[in-house]
């Protein structure tokens, strides 16, 4: 029996946002997602340790706080880094890729021009997450 | 016969025998007394005769054994006695033959002969008389003579004699000294040094050379003292030497020293000084050899100078440095309190000091109140303007000079010129008026032209530094700007291909929430829709793709081409009925695995992509030159028209727009091509296949 995640989503793309949400409900998927529109946001939500989410999909080219900034203060503390963290980008960029990476990310998926492509990818990435085990320190 | 007869007679034969003794006694007594008077008298006698011989043996061995010739002759001059050292000399035997004295007389000295001879027979003698004589061996031989006349005992001139001395060798040898002497003379007033004679610190006698070298006149040096004509700064070498010389620890010395001449001016010499000893050893003499050597002195100094400037600037590429070197060396040269290097500043007009030497340093060893010029101001910048030398004798009449700590009334000027153009000044100033001379401004312009070229070059390192500094500046600046560049390029591409998804996942949203409400039309339209956010995608990636190559080829890791060749034909989407091969396995080399990559991707992509043939082939191969690797991607596709061969490497010159083609593909491989410093050309002709060629350095 698979999990349900408690998915936050950092995008700041209405447009992406949709994408995810109608992506779950055609696959007909259970998790819940926790939108937030920019970092700033994210980590205010982050705040409440009551509510952390399972994993975090995070954009990377977002306005105030970007998501390569959103990571390291992630990063940083103890309690929030352990939040597997999967970067959902276009950028494929290699600085950016390196650079994830050495904050520290549970994984880097590009986004696809074509949306079929994208909902199998998102489809795999969360039945991945869902078959794993979290931890849930509070 | 009676007794009394007896003794009568007995009697009286004793006393008559008694009478007869006594008698006898003093016949005895007066015989010893005549015989003891007669013995005295034969001794006195002896001695008598003793003396008389010892006498007459003296006198004949005083006048046979003296060294002299001696001889007696009557007053017409016929010689009656001569001893045998006459004999020698004249060669005459007067026991063989007779002599006259006239026939001696040498034909020269008749008249002073006879003069002689009438003094003899006025005077009674003569003495020092010194003349020839004619020998019997024909010989010339000078004589002394002293001659007296001898007189009886009625006081009546009877002869003469005379002490002949034979002084040839002696006269002979006087000539012979007086010749030598002359001789010596000539040499040491011809000599071209100065000689002179000293003793106690008087000059006892001086040469020609020696005049003429101080100026003086002879008499004039005789009343002169060697300390007179020395220099104060000299003093204390020349007495450490004189006091060896005296103690007799040496004979001769040497010393370079000053003499000040008769009209004040200082010349250089060489002094070369031997005792004349007495037979105590005591120095009774001197005898010095001056030799002027002012000038080959004053070369020497410039010569030393110049090599010591050359030295100490030998490397030297900082003109600051070379600039404290030469105004030390200058000043020491030039006797100088004040010697200054300006810099010429071409771009401000202005001349700035660089360098200083004496006054002009403070406590710290730098320039005090340094100061800066325009171009024609004050002597220093109209020398920097003109580029000529100037010598000011006497500043205070020169408006020019500008006072610098204080005023000094000589100063010489000397522009540091290198081709034409003045680089630099070297001023330097004396207290006194009129102290630079020619020679100084030669000596300084040399300098100048030494130091010019290297000041020349160390100004063109400096400038060169600068460069290569902005040059690294520069380049800091473009690998920012370069980095700044492609996260733009980046950012754009990101922020281009975000909508692209949108519309895409937008327009699937539409068919799929009206399907089966939707025409072919619609359906049609909607393909074309993704079709060309496709080539969009596409000409962003590649755009990106191009825009990262960037101008870096310092990633010199070992890339297996032969691996990233493979590799490719695994990731290539390969059609079927096309089919690559390799027909040797390729090098490993130098450079950027992701670069090659793109190299060898792009070309087999568009040989794939580009082929029309039912099988189509590409072929890939290289061969190794002695620099560098020449690589061909062979096909046996569409071929390019000639026209088009240059045109292809171009960015956005895509020959087929029907095709998924940006036009950046080709652009890609000879950005790379270009940074791996090789080249990239195709031989193709229409529908006859092309062969890509490209070159990589070794």
């Amino acid at each position: 029996m698979n999990k349900i995640l408690n998915v936050l989503l950092i995008e700041d793309d209405t447009i992406e946002i949709m994408k995810l949400n109608r992506t779950i409900s055609s696959l007909k998927l259970n998790h819940n997602i926790i939108e937030a529109n920019n970092g700033e946001e994210a980590l205010k939500i982050l705040e409440q340790k009551e509510m952390l989410p399972d994993i975090i999909l995070l954009d990377l080219n977002m306005p105030k706080i970007n998501g390569i900034e959103f990571l390291s203060i992630l990063k940083k503390d103890n309690l929030l880094k352990h939040i597997p963290t999967i970067v959902l980008t276009t950028s494929n960029n290699q600085k950016d890729l390196l650079e994830c990476y050495k904050i520290g990310i549970a994984g880097y998926v590009l986004k696809p021009l074509r949306y079929e492509e994208y909902v199998s990818k998102i489809e795999i990435l969360l039945s991945y997450w869902a078959i794993n085990e979290l931890t849930k320190e509070i | 016969m009676s007794q009394n007869q007896i003794d009568i007679l007995q009697r009286a034969l004793h006393r008559e025998r008694l009478a007869r003794k006594q008698a006898e006694k003093i016949l005895e007594d007066k015989s010893l007394q005549l015989y003891n008077t007669a013995e005295e008298l034969k001794k006195a006698n002896e001695k008598l005769g003793q003396l008389l011989d010892e006498k007459t043996s003296q006198l004949q061995g005083v006048f046979e054994n003296i060294n002299d010739a001696y001889l007696v002759m009557d007053l017409s001059g016929n010689v009656l006695k001569m001893n045998d050292a006459a004999i020698d000399l004249f060669g005459y035997d007067i026991d063989e033959e007779d002599l006259n004295v006239i026939n001696l007389i040498y034909k020269e000295d008749y008249t002073y002969a006879m003069e002689s001879f009438m003094q003899l027979r006025e005077e009674g003698f003569f003495t020092d008389y010194t003349a020839r004589v004619f020998t019997r061996r024909k010989e010339v031989k000078w004589v002394h003579i002293n001659a007296s006349v001898v007189y009886d005992k009625q006081n009546k001139p009877i002869a003469a004699q005379g002490v002949v001395r034979d002084i040839t060798e002696t006269k002979y040898t006087t000539e012979l000294i007086e010749e030598q002497k002359k001789q010596l003379d000539v040499i040491v007033e011809n000599a071209p040094f100065g000689i002179a004679l000293t003793q106690f610190g008087k000059m006892l006698k001086t040469n020609r050379a020696f005049q003429n070298l101080l100026g003086y006149t002879e008499e004039e040096l005789k009343v002169t003292t060697v300390k007179d004509i020395s220099v104060v700064e000299d003093y204390p070498e020349s007495r450490i030497q004189m006091e060896k010389m005296n103690s007799g620890a040496i004979d001769n010395f040497v010393i370079n020293k000053r003499y000040k001449k008769k009209d004040g001016s200082i010349i250089w010499a060489k002094t070369n000084v031997n005792a004349v000893r007495d037979q105590l050893g005591n120095t009774k003499y001197q005898v010095a050899l001056i030799e002027d050597i002012t000038s080959e002195r004053e070369k020497t100094l410039i010569i030393d100078m110049i090599n010591e400037v050359a030295k100490s600037i030998l490397g030297k590429v900082d003109i600051y440095e070379i600039a404290w070197e030469i105004t030390n060396s200058i000043a020491k040269f030039l006797g100088t309190e004040d010697c200054v290097i300006y810099l010429v500043n071409n771009k401000e007009k202005t001349i700035e000091q660089i360098a200083t030497y004496g006054e002009k340093l403070n406590e710290k060893n730098q320039i005090a109140n340094k100061m800066t010029l325009h171009l024609g101001q004050g002597i220093v910048g109209m020398v920097a303007q003109t580029g000529k030398a100037q010598i000011v004798n006497d500043t205070s009449k020169d408006d020019r000079y500008v006072v610098d700590g204080k005023r000094r009334l000589s100063e010489i000027t000397v522009p540091i010129l290198r081709d034409g153009e003045v680089i630099g000044i070297i001023d330097a100033e004396h207290n006194d008026k009129n102290y630079y001379t020619k020679e100084h401004l030669r000596t300084i312009q040399n300098i100048a032209n030494l130091v010019a070229m290297q000041l020349k070059s160390a100004i063109n390192l400096r400038e060169r530094e600068k460069a290569e500094s902005q040059n690294v500046e520069l380049l800091k600046a473009l690998e920012k700007r370069n980095n700044e560049l492609q996260e733009y390029a980046h950012v754009v591409s990101h922020d281009l291909k975000s909508p692209l998804r949108s519309i895409n996942a937008l327009t699937a949203w539409i068919k799929e929430d009206n399907k089966g409400k939707l025409d072919a039309v619609s359906l049609q339209n909607f393909g074309l829709i993704e079709t060309t956010l496709e080539k969009m995608e596409q000409l962003i990636i590649d755009i990106l793709e191009y825009s990262s190559i960037g101008t870096d080829a310092n990633v010199t890791k070992r890339v297996n081409l032969h691996n990233i060749v493979n590799d490719l034909k695994q990731v290539l989407y390969v059609p079927k009925h096309i089919s690559i091969e390799v027909l040797k396995v390729l090098p490993t080399v130098k450079g950027d695995k992701v670069k090659f990559q793109q190299v060898f991707q792009n070309l087999i992509g568009n040989a794939i992509k580009f082929n029309d043939k039912e099988k189509g082939l590409i072929e890939i191969d290289y061969f190794e030159h002695k620099t560098h690797y020449q690589f061909l991607v062979k096909d046996n596709g569409v071929g390019i028209e000639k026209k088009y061969h240059d045109k292809i490497f171009k960015i956005f010159h895509s020959l087929d727009n029907s095709k998924a083609s940006s036009g950046i593909g080709l652009s890609i491989v000879k950005k790379v091509i270009d940074l791996y410093q090789g080249e990239v050309w195709v031989e193709s002709k229409l529908n006859k296949g092309a062969t890509f060629h490209f070159t990589i350095k070794k």
